[in-house]
């Protein structure tokens, strides 16, 4: 037999909750009603009709006289507060205005954030073996003992000799990135093509949508694509089994489809577009054919997956005798080359978890960039900011309508009021106030969400249904509730009632506590102006900075390692031609796509520099400064390969007196300095300029060449170099970039949060300007009289208007004397970060407080005039 | 006067008791609805059965237990003398006020 239906729990529970007397014979009827209506109409009606009645009587009761010992007086009261609290809101719109306002985009921006630090703490969750996979990173050590820095590169060999040295490795899985043409239908894509063991994707949880994870990568002729990839070669096509060229050394290869992946889900630090089988890598380029036994070269990344219940640490320890056992005794060998006086290891493996990898910019040699868990608390400290700002108008107007509420107190305490209900009523005045700020947040942040997420580069979706975001909303609610209400519940509670009545009260201390939370609120508010202020002029200084060369209308084309001093010798004659081009050059490899060190031994001891391989012209195309000597000519046959140009810093470097002439023994060719070029920087500027050396030497490969274009036929120039690209590489699309605009991606990371922190501060000052808004015309509205009183006696317009303004042109003063310093430590600290930063600004800190001083002004001056004007008469007549 | 007041819900609820033998909360409900085809929440009607009873309209005692409804007691209402004599007295406001009225001016037309 069924069991029948029951009435709905919930709403069951409330209905006893509210019902004292006669609860058993309530609950029986309704029950009965339920039984009744659901055998007639079915379940929904009766419980639509139950849910109905039980808030019905939750709301009106069941006309029982009030008790003195049942809770029906409690719900009246309680009824009497939301009356009061309604009534509050509707009578003093404005004030109840700046409050929702300023609390909502407090929440809304701590709602932000949450997202964001969601979205940075998911990546990688969706792996089903994440606690057992770790990727292998090398610990380098300096002298000291501290650690100098940590690199994902491996050799080779390493991921078979620890499956076969270690039990407890359960599986490896090497991987490599080549950017490469690959081709469908006569039309060509550079692709960032992922080599990995067959097995990835088993290893990780990267589902394949066609084909078989266990064989899709067995065969090295094979290739997986993402779905988006697999649409973009074949259209609606099925992509299994067809056929792609993939371009190695030059040359183009068939490949085979034998799966299409998931695309890989935004929140994963391993990226993929195109899979192909790591076996395939040995035979493509003969220098890893080179490298498959070789410990000493590293350029792998390798991960491995332990066995359930391994102790890391444990294998690391390990990992010392078997780096010993491949590697050889390298604190001996640095030791031998004068480079190490340490006793311990210079160089150590170590298991970073696979959920480490995103928040660690530490770690260098991943495939994705990672993010900086830095940007992520100085968001949150300012999230924190603006919602702390917004509780603090909260509470100043607060403050300043307390004489009006100590009436009601006072009253209310008259008739018996309890100090613990009132605090019920006036924190729960506040959580009202709160829970409509939070329905206005949660609109606004959905309205803002695109804009963040273009601004913070990043996919955030909306996605609050779950038990972790109702656990953060619901912290949000109560805390910023009890923060915001903790004045009028803890103080304006405790009033006597006699006092109160009397008007004979005065709050002790109350005028101190403005006080004090005004300058915290600009103590804040400034601190993120000058913030702001600093970073823009900072990046500004980054993008202007001279650099030693001129990177404007010059642009970078990728050789796609064909032939580069055929090309070259094409776009040169063709510069010759035309005035769009003004010169043409290469070098092995562009300033902001990479740079080799090259160490050397130079009469016994080590030395270091970076070294580009350069075109004739490079000087000039790049122009960059000659300090001394001469320019490397290619007419004279001793320049081609025996005479190099070296920058000051290099100079510097080897302690040199007269550069052109010495000889740089023991480096290749061991050529001659002919010329020193004045420093440029290669490099970001985070980084000092290094020792630099520039030789012809055709031994090297060109990628890129370099064109520099006439500024006033940008367009012109371009198409030029597209139709001759064209000429000679028909099979290959054209590629190129911007210099200037590879300089300013160096800088992406920087620009993007002085954005954030700058939107986010003029927001800040918006709800402290709206908080000094309502205190401003509630201070004037307290002093009415004396201001009226001022006038009869003779006071002018502008001593009154000086009168109100003083006092918060004092709040703002200190509030600066406060944030000024602590400002020029944070940002001391952030510049410090760039080898090359601007001096601290003082005019940003001028700027910032003028600022601030000036919309003070204007927000009080706004009601100190409408007092000042007033006509005394009516004034006094107040109240 | 005041004292013969009869709001319209309750002479609803008055009414509808005279016409039930055994009258209680749920039946009184369920008859309003039915019989006046007007939707009342249970609610309204103990709230209508509290001020009845205090104005002496009605007066109530527990029933007896019967089989329906898992056995359990209900309160039973029952009609006083003067809670016919409210109901007497607003049945005869209401058709003084309506001699002589039509209320039905459409089917004059027609």
């Amino acid at each position: 037999m069924e069991t029948p239906p029951c009435p709905p729990r919930l709403a069951r529970w409330l209905l006893r909750l509210r019902l004292s007397a006669r609860q058993e014979e309530v609950l029986d009827d309704t029950d009965w009603l339920f039984e009744l209506r659901a055998a007639e109409r079915g379940l929904p009606h009766a419980r639509w009709r139950y849910w109905r009645d039980v808030l019905n009587i939750f709301l009106f009761g069941i006309g029982e006289r009030a008790a003195a010992t049942s809770s029906f007086s409690g719900f009246a009261m309680y009824r009497n507060y939301l009356k009061i609290a309604l009534r509050n809101l509707r009578k003093h719109r404005g004030y109840a205005t700046i409050n929702i306002a300023g609390l909502s985009i407090g929440m809304a921006c701590c709602l932000l954030l949450y997202l964001y630090v969601q979205h940075e703490l998911s990546f990688d969750a969706f792996h089903e073996n994440k606690d057992r996979l770790y990727r292998v990173t090398t610990q380098s050590f300096e002298p000291d003992g501290s650690l100098a820095s940590t690199g994902t590169w491996q050799p080779y060999p390493l991921a078979a000799a620890l499956e076969a040295a270690f039990p407890e490795v359960e599986a490896t899985m090497r991987l490599f990135t080549v950017s490469e043409f690959m081709r469908h239908d006569e039309e060509a894509f550079e692709e960032d093509i992922l080599f990995a063991d067959p097995a990835l994707f088993q290893f990780f949880s990267f589902p394949l949508l066609a084909g078989d994870a266990a064989t899709a990568l067995a065969d090295p002729n094979s290739v997986v694509l993402s779905a988006q990839t697999a649409r973009k070669y074949f259209g609606a096509a099925d992509p299994l089994g067809q056929s792609l060229s993939v371009r190695f050394d030059g040359v183009f290869q068939e490949v085979t489809v034998t799966g299409v992946a998931a695309d890989v889900p935004a929140a994963s630090s391993l990226q993929f577009e195109v899979v192909m089988p790591f076996e395939k890598l040995g035979q493509a380029y003969e220098w890893i054919a080179n490298r498959t036994d070789n410990w000493r070269a590293s350029s792998f990344n390798v991960y491995v997956a332990l066995q359930a219940g391994t102790d890391p640490v444990a294998l690391e320890e390990k990992l010392v005798a078997f780096r010993a056992k491949h590697r050889g005794d390298e604190a001996a060998r640095l030791r031998e080359r004068g480079r190490w006086e340490g006793t311990h290891l210079p160089h150590r493996f170590h298991l970073q978890p696979l959920t480490d990898i995103h928040l660690n910019p530490a770690v260098l040699g991943g495939y994705q960039p990672t993010s900086d868990p830095q940007y992520a608390f100085i968001l949150g400290a300012i999230a924190l900011a603006i919602l702390l700002i917004a509780c603090i108008n909260f509470t100043t107007l607060a403050i300043a309508r307390s004489l009006e509420r100590t009436r009601e107190v006072g009253l209310r305490k008259a008739v018996g009021a309890q100090r613990r209900q009132l605090m019920v009523q006036f924190w729960g005045e506040a959580f009202l106030m709160t829970a409509l700020a939070l329905g206005a947040g949660l609109a606004l942040a959905w309205l803002l969400l695109p804009a963040f997420n273009q601004v913070s580069a990043r996919s955030l979706s909306f996605d609050l249904i779950s038990p972790e975001a109702f656990g953060m909303l619901a912290t949000l609610l109560v805390l910023t509730g009890l923060v915001a209400g903790s004045y009028p519940a803890v103080l304006l509670s405790g009033v006597q009632p006699i006092d109160a009545l009397k008007s004979r009260f005065r709050m002790r201390g109350r005028g101190l506590l403005t006080k004090a939370l005004v300058v915290t609120q600009f103590v804040l508010c400034i601190g993120l102006v000058i913030g702001t202020l600093v970073m823009v002029q900072q990046l500004s200084f980054l993008q202007q900075k001279n650099l030693g060369y001129n990177p404007d209308h010059l642009v970078v084309l990728p050789t796609h390692s064909l032939d580069g001093p055929r090309l070259l010798e094409h776009f040169r004659n063709v510069a010759a031609q035309t005035q769009a081009i003004q010169g043409v050059t290469g070098t092995g490899v562009a300033f902001t796509y990479g740079f080799s060190r090259e160490g050397w031994r130079y009469r016994g001891e080590e030395r270091a520099a970076y070294y580009f391989r350069i075109e004739p012209d490079f000087v000039d195309v790049m122009e960059m400064e000659l300090v001394e000597g001469r320019d490397l000519d290619p007419a004279r046959p001793a320049d081609v390969r025996g005479a190099a140009l070296v920058n000051e810093s290099f100079v510097h470097y080897m302690g040199w007196q007269n550069p052109v002439g010495e000889v740089l023994h023991g480096f290749y060719e061991e050529p001659t300095v002919v010329g020193v070029v004045a420093d440029v920087h290669f490099q970001s500027l985070s980084h000092e300029v290094e020792p630099m050396i520039l030789t012809l030497d055709p031994g090297w490969g060109l990628r890129h060449l370099l064109a520099r274009l006439d500024p006033t036929d940008v367009a012109g120039g371009l198409a030029t170099l597209e139709r001759t690209w064209h000429e000679v590489a028909p099979a290959l699309p054209f590629t190129y970039s911007f210099l200037r605009d590879d300089l300013a991606r160096q800088y992406e990371s920087e620009q993007r949060w002085s954005q954030i922190i700058g939107q986010a501060g003029l927001l800040a000052v918006l709800i402290a300007c709206l908080g000094l808004f309502g205190l401003a015309a509630l201070t004037v509205v307290r002093r009415t009289k004396e201001i009226g009183i001022r006038k009869v006696l003779g006071a002018s317009p502008q001593s009154v208007l000086a009168l109100v303004s003083k006092e918060f042109l004092l709040l703002i003063l200190l509030a600066f004397g406060v944030a000024a310093p602590l400002t020029y430590f944070a940002a001391n600290h952030w510049l410090t970060q760039f080898a090359f930063h601007i001096a601290m600004p003082w005019q940003a800190f001028f700027l910032a407080g003028g600022g601030i001083l000036t919309l003070t002004l204007l927000t009080v001056g706004f009601h100190a005039w409408r007092a000042a004007r007033t006509d005394p008469a009516k004034s006094l007549r107040y109240e | 006067m005041s004292d013969v007041y009869l709001g319209e819900f309750e002479e609803l609820v008055l009414l509808a008791i005279c016409g039930l033998p055994e009258a209680y909360a749920v039946a009184v409900q369920q008859r309003i609805e039915r019989q006046a085809a007007r939707p009342a929440t249970i609610g309204s009607v103990y709230r209508a059965l509290t001020r009845l009873e205090k104005k002496g309209y009605l007066r109530s005692r527990m029933g007896a237990v019967t089989r329906v409804r898992g056995g359990k007691a209900k309160r039973l209402y029952e009609v006083t003398g003067t809670g016919f004599a409210a109901l007497r007295t607003a049945q005869t406001a209401r058709d003084r006020l309506r001699e002589g009225l039509d209320l039905n001016p459409a089917l004059q037309i027609a």
